[in-house]
């Protein structure tokens, strides 16, 4: 073992059908597979259990709640006090969706007067009735109120951002927490994303961009990162150790994508480098498969060239069945659950990728993490079970 | 402890921006060395019922045709577009623009987004299902801040990785400092960098004004940004965009790059204090100015001139004047000068860090300290050395951006004369 390693010592997930890895344990065993957006839906999602501090539970929305109750779960996975670091050096990253304001319910009910004569929205008007609205509510909407809250939370006064890259963003903090733990600027970090795109307009938003068979869900998902060295010292339990991480991006402008995926390829290829391993080593790929073809085609054919030399084929296994698309929550949960999963020898039906080998070789303790958008950006993630 | 070994320089190459002071960097530039405040009545929107009716609009600005593809202008927010016609300028004044001369994968996007918010009617059709079907699609995107990310990487053939960051008014700031790490640890070569916002937006106004963070000084909108002045009573929102080509030093000089400045160091902090206010020692932004000097292995008296955060409000003015005190001395034991120049820029916000930063190089450039604006008195409890009320030549070799956002994120990056 490389006492320098980057390991993770915690996870926690918050999504409709299961709190807590534990719970998505038996989620996954028990084949629960959904179909529509409603299923993965936490739009009544009761915070009050899982957020401790009453005062932060006002002054946020019900998405934030969701990842700030992720991050109060992650607290109680590892049992983390404040104090166990200097707050310094902790950091914090954190993958956020963007502002929509659609959903600041002070504002919709300004806008909701905020029609002239003719029937058009006067912002004249807006201004006369928002101002009778509470002070904060700008702060509603802000997309970084979960990195503000979560670093209350842990105390973590280190190096910190958030992230509003759709579905990469999660990755993206993870990928940037591990480099602030490589470089040791910090001690331990925390990272993550959460969002909440169930709701109609934004089901309809996917619609109309043509993501017909795209799932959203809502949720959150964060883990913890430290060097293995420091989590040793501290008895800690490791799930899986991180060895590396890359992104790439297509570079054809917005709702474009190369279906080759020689972007894609690319991030995979300085992923397995940075990790120190090769195709050959990998006995199990967490493929994006959000169910969009393009993305899926693509995602395939890359796979197929970057294990065109292998003799026996990795088990390729998705948790977008189970889930649904997390988005900026996406591609983390599979951190937490990998040695879990190379228990199970082979992947849990309801993981399984039609077509795919889903056989786990023990013997090949390695797995790739990816993430694919229909905006052409790519992230990969390679970890090792523990 | 921090693993320093085998840092990489990083050089800027290229610098562009949209403001309401210019439509160029150079015009921005001249606009400050002139002590331009172009604070007026807002006209883009109906402000008449709003407390504050004043801001610092771009005016006369079109995205330039052929820039991008009409697809995507269609996709792009005001804030976008600001965003993309700034980095055209940065990366045609880098030479990056007619054929790479960087492999595409070891170029990179890194960017400080704001709030891309539609026009109100679009809020207005989203709950009516029959106006929601009317719509088209492209304005549904426009509030993806990664939007903006994605057209500038196709401008700029950055196959490297995009990052867009949202961490409220640090947020450009963040995306330099980020931007400086990957070429220093080498994971990039080149990254197009900087940030793009317009709060000018109802939603915004009203909500700054519900918080009572902006001023009211609605009869003298030139002098209503006023950082660090007795009388001072809010900041006013700005708007804007500032790209910045980052490369690295070694290659941008094997190429002939011109070099504008180098980027020496970064700090970054979290206060975890409260979402709208500093710490009223400091904390936070201390530490991440103290990093950031550090960072560049320098001296703090080595500095000559910050450019603070400088909003204009009463607490973050005192509070960040209190944390440039402990970290540069004050009064016979400073050598450091300070400004803000949202006197004349208002609060850009997403792109205040970037901007703000940009000045420091060019300060750097020229030698001149750019000059503190609407101070008619300053406030004694201000504890800072403010720059002349004119530009003032002078001998600087280290500059330090400051950036403070909602949300407590603190960067401070570290500009150093191009030798």
């Amino acid at each position: 073992m490389n006492h320098e390693e980057i390991v993770i010592t915690g996870a926690a997930a918050v999504t409709s059908k299961a709190i807590g890895l534990e719970q998505v344990k038996q989620l996954v065993l028990n084949g629960g597979q959904k179909a529509t957006a409603a299923d993965y839906s936490l739009k009544d999602f009761k915070a009050a259990p899982h957020i401790t501090d009453r005062r932060m539970l006002k002054a946020v929305s019900n998405v934030d709640a969701i990842g700030l109750a992720a991050i109060e779960g992650l607290c109680k996975d590892i049992d983390y006090k404040q104090g166990m670091f200097p707050a310094e050096r902790i950091g914090l990253y954190v993958g956020a969706p963007p502002a929509t304001a659609y959903d600041n319910e002070p504002y919709m009910e300004a806008m909701a007067q905020a029609n002239d004569r003719d029937g058009k929205a006067s912002s004249g008007l807006f201004g006369k009735h928002c101002m009778g609205a509470r002070p904060t509510t700008l702060l509603l909407g802000l997309p970084n109120n979960v990195l503000c809250y979560g670093a209350m939370i842990l105390d973590a006064k280190g190096p910190n951002s958030n992230y509003t890259s759709l579905g990469l963003s999660g990755h993206l903090a993870l990928i940037n927490a591990a480099r602030r733990v490589k470089r040791q600027n910090v001690d331990f970090a925390v990272a993550g994303g959460f969002c909440a795109h169930t709701e109609p307009v934004n089901s309809a938003i996917f619609k109309k961009l043509g993501l017909t068979d795209f799932v959203p869900a809502d949720g959150a998902a964060f883990v913890s990162l430290e060097r293995r060295d420091g989590a040793t010292a501290r008895g800690a339990k490791v799930l899986a150790t991180y060895l590396g991480g890359a992104t790439a991006s297509d570079a054809m402008g917005p709702m474009m994508l190369d279906v080759n995926g020689e972007a894609y390829e690319g991030a995979i290829r300085r992923a397995l480098s940075q990790a120190g391993i090769g195709a050959n080593d990998i006995g199990l790929v967490l493929a994006s498969s959000t169910g969009v073809t393009r993305v899926d085609t693509c995602e395939f054919s890359v796979l197929s060239r970057v294990f065109a030399n292998v003799r026996e084929l990795p088990a390729v296994g998705t948790f977008f069945p189970v889930l649904g698309h997390l988005m900026e929550a996406s591609g983390l949960v599979e951190l937490g659950l990998l040695s879990w999963l190379y228990e199970q020898q082979e992947l849990p039906a309801p993981l399984r990728c039609q077509g795919k080998s889903s056989r786990i070789d023990p013997t090949k303790p390695y797995a790739l993490l990816l993430k694919a958008s229909p905006w052409g950006e790519y992230s990969c993630v390679v970890a090792r079970k523990e | 402890m921090n693993t320093q070994t085998q840092k990489r320089r990083v050089a800027v190459t290229g610098i562009g921006a949209i403001t309401p002071l210019g439509l160029s960097m150079q015009d921005t530039w001249n606009a400050i060395i002139e002590g331009q405040s172009v604070g007026a009545p807002v006209e883009r929107f109906d402000a008449s019922q709003y407390p504050t009716k004043i801001g610092y609009e771009v005016r006369d600005f079109k995205l330039p045709k052929g820039l991008v593809r009409e697809r995507e202008e269609m996709y792009l927010s005001l804030a976008g577009q600001f965003g993309v016609a700034a980095a055209n300028e940065a990366l045609k004044q880098a030479g990056l623009t007619a054929s790479l001369v960087y492999q595409p994968e070891r170029v990179a996007v890194c960017l400080g987004i704001g709030m891309c918010s539609p026009e109100l009617d679009w809020y207005q059709n989203v709950f009516v299902p029959e106006r929601f079907e009317d719509e088209s699609m492209t304005r549904h995107v426009r509030f993806y801040p990664d939007q903006v990310s994605s057209v500038i990487a196709r401008m700029a053939g950055a196959k490297g990785g995009i990052t867009t960051i949202h961490t409220a008014c640090a947020s450009s700031g963040q995306s330099l400092g980020e931007a400086y790490e990957l070429i220093a640890h080498g994971e990039a070569d080149v990254v197009l960098t900087g940030g793009a916002d317009s709060m000018l937006h109802p939603f915004y106004l009203a909500g700054f004004s519900l918080l009572g963070a902006l001023s009211k000084r609605n009869d003298s909108p030139r002098t209503a940004s006023r950082p660090f002045d007795k009388d001072r009573d809010g900041f006013v929102l700005g708007e804007g965009a500032c790209m910045l080509v980052f490369e690295d030093y070694e290659k941008a000089k094997a190429r002939g790059a011109r070099i504008f400045a180098e980027v020496c160091g970064y700090g970054i902090t979290e206060s975890a204090y409260r979402i709208t206010d500093l710490h009223p020692e400091g904390t936070g932004p201390i530490e991440a100015m103290q990093m950031a000097v550090d960072d560049a292995g320098i001296r703090a008296d080595q500095v000559g001139y910050v450019n603070a955060h400088g909003t204009s409000t009463l607490l973050n003015d005192r509070i960040e004047a209190l944390a440039v005190s402990k970290v540069f001395g004050y009064g016979k034991n400073t050598k450091v000068k300070v400004s803000s120049t949202k006197s004349m820029t208002g609060h850009m916000i997403s792109a205040a860090g970037a901007i703000e930063f940009a000045v420091c190089v060019k300060a750097l450039e020229h030698q001149v300290l750019p000059p503190s604006v609407n101070v008619t008195t300053k406030d004694p409890e201000c504890l800072v050395e403010l720059t002349p009320s004119t530009p003032t030549d002078c001998r600087l070799d280290y500059a330090l951006s400051n950036s403070v956002g909602f949300g407590g994120s603190n960067t401070a990056l570290v500009a150093g004369r191009a030798k």
